[in-house]
């Protein structure tokens, strides 16, 4: 075994900033705001609230209980430590699919954390008060959506110079390992984060009626489109709501990646994790329903009215967010504060995706931090090159968006709580998940992670199953089944080879990660079988 | 505005604000678990008592 340095958090304040800077990203400023409003803020606030209560918390404590576990046995992949953990083939696979997860992950949300460094750009400089601009077609030429290729350039207003830009500070932060780097990173940027949120909550809050000649948009009306509950009952009985809301709790908390596993390996064996856990979900909630849930909507409302709001993430954040910012007064300065708020949500995001790889690579090649980032610049370049190139509609965007961040986020985090659930032992694991805690976990928590959350997960991926792949109308009188278009653009006449070559890039690179694992599992038993020889010896 | 939505956003910003809130206090505040390794059970040694031990 090389004899690289072991890495730590330097506080346990890092850490969970570090877990929390994972969790809130763009999703919690736009797409969940913009879910809301389209479900109706009652009902959707109750699936959103139950969902964080029965899937949410429970999975951040397997989580974290796993990785400081892992973490003990000196592994800090979530590939290492399931196989430490478990001494079976599969186990190393669930953990291998985790990290090739966040890299696909990565490759298409650093193209949107580069958007967001652009838009601050084009703000400062004033693009956006030009009068008469069109944003809908700004981003359309920006992120080159009307031809492949169309938006590979290195002028320094179009997206080459920003995408190389976060690319680097990425790969900077990452090589300068936990403590030096993404701790110090989420230490000052997720405060700087909420300072920036709160300074334009302010501007929202205060917006009152903009325009005199449309008394209806007015700030209370814009509030009122997301908050108020609507039909409630409807609306509960609503499996898309149950299965949005359920989904952007997973989106949001970083859940079923793997990411809080290689951070709470980096934790100490006596480290708290009951309440460094709740606290980093608890964060994250401030900002996504405290922050979010005030900011974007009601500014987009007040200004655009309710038909600007789309409950696209891209759309809402890069079409009509602009256009808020530039009617609003003061807008320029807010627009600057309001993009470079993203870029660091995104940032945060995107360098705990990057470190479960790293992480991976050292332990299966056993080579050095120099090593392990070059080879995840070629692997990243290579794979944010594909999606920047194919860029037409943003077919590779959406395709690995859709069976990556929704489809296979949702089978790795059901298997793992499975796993964890039944295999370790809820009781032994619960019993894991106390030492050291500073809060008291209740022993209900135990049956929750060994059959509700499965069973929830189960129910949740069964409705997305029949929803967006199957294409059920969720009708039993007249039941109809209309593949979607993420079906027909793999299979059949209208088939797109766009979304045909990103998922086999996809296949390519789980198929690589997977002959890593294989050459790897040889030397992390022997590992494993050394470190227990004095044990072994002691008992004889 | 409705009544309702009032309701509905003080009660998930309550609930949000007041569990961000608890956690601080515990992290600030809350019984830190017991040290199992300490040595404050080692009784202090004084140098005319050395030649004793």
């Amino acid at each position: 075994m090389s004899s690289r340095p072991q890495e730590a958090w330097s506080s346990r304040l890092g850490a969970i900033l570090a877990v929390a800077g994972s969790a809130v990203g763009i999703g919690n400023f736009i797409r969940f705001p913009a879910l809301a409003a389209e479900y109706g803020g009652g009902a959707f606030m109750i699936a959103y609230f139950v969902s964080f209560l029965v899937i949410g918390i429970p999975l951040c404590w397997v989580e974290w209980t796993v990785g400081r576990m892992g973490g003990g046995l000196g592994f800090h992949s979530a590939a290492g430590i399931l196989h430490a953990a478990f001494r079976r083939p599969w186990a190393r696979y669930l953990g291998g699919l985790g990290i090739v997860i966040v890299v696909l992950l990565y490759f298409f949300y650093i193209h949107v954390e580069s958007w967001c460094l652009g838009y601050a750009y084009h703000a400062a400089i004033g693009t956006f008060q030009t009068p008469g601009m069109s944003f809908s077609q700004f981003f359309v030429d920006y992120a080159g959506l009307a031809a492949d290729g169309s938006s590979v350039h290195f002028a320094p207003s179009q997206v080459g110079c920003f995408l190389v830009l976060a690319f680097v500070i990425n790969l900077w932060f990452v090589h300068r390992g936990i403590s030096r780097g993404i701790e110090k990173v989420c230490m000052w940027g997720l405060p700087a984060l909420i300072v920036l949120a709160l300074v334009i909550l302010v501007r929202v809050l205060t917006l009152g009626t903009p325009d005199p000649t449309k008394p209806d948009q007015n700030l209370l009306a814009g509030l009122g489109y997301l908050w108020n509950p609507g039909d409630v009952g409807a609306g509960l009985r609503n499996p898309q709501l149950w299965l949005a809301a359920a989904g952007q709790i997973f989106f949001s908390l970083s859940i079923g990646m793997g990411v809080i596993v290689t951070y709470a390996s980096y934790l100490k064996k006596n480290d708290d994790i009951a309440l460094s856990g709740l606290s980093s979900a608890a964060a994250n909630e401030v900002c996504e329903v405290g922050l979010g849930g005030l900011i974007t909507v009601p500014a987009a409302y007040v200004f655009l009215g309710a038909t600007a709001i789309s409950s696209s993430t891209v759309s809402l954040g890069f079409m009509v967010l602009p256009d808020v910012f530039a009617r609003m007064p003061g807008g320029q300065f807010f627009a600057i504060a309001y993009f470079l708020l993203l870029f660091l949500a995104a940032l945060t995001s995107s360098l705990s995706m990057l470190q479960p790889a790293i992480a991976f690579l050292e332990e299966a090649l056993d080579i050095g931090r120099n090593a392990s980032v070059a080879i995840l610049t070629l692997v990243t370049g290579a794979g944010a090159g594909f999606v920047w190139w194919f860029s037409a509609d943003l077919k590779a965007l959406d395709t690995l968006n859709f069976w990556i961040a929704t489809c296979a986020v949702y089978v790795q985090a059901t298997c793992f709580v499975i796993a964890f659930g039944w295999i370790i032992g809820a009781k032994r694991g619960l019993a894991e998940a106390r030492r050291g805690a500073r809060m008291h976990l209740p022993d209900f928590v135990a049956p929750l992670i060994r059959y509700v959350c499965p069973a929830y997960l189960l129910v949740i991926f069964g409705l997305f199953v029949l929803q967006d792949i199957v294409g059920w109308n969720f009708s039993f009188s007249s039941p109809e089944f209309v593949p979607t278009e993420k079906i027909a653009d793999l299979f059949g006449s209208k088939a797109s080879p766009v979304a045909q070559l990103t998922i086999a890039f996809a296949l390519v690179l789980a198929g690589l990660c997977m002959l890593l694992l294989e050459h790897a599992a040889r030397r992390w038993d022997v590992r494993l079988g050394s470190a227990r020889k004095p044990s072994t010896r002691a008992s004889s | 505005m409705t009544p309702g939505g009032w309701i509905n956003l003080i009660l998930s910003l309550g609930l949000v604000l007041g569990l961000f809130g608890w956690c601080v206090w515990k992290l600030l505040h809350g019984d830190k678990p017991p040290e199992k390794e300490h040595l404050a059970h080692i009784e202090p040694v004084h140098d005319d008592e050395v030649t004793d031990r």
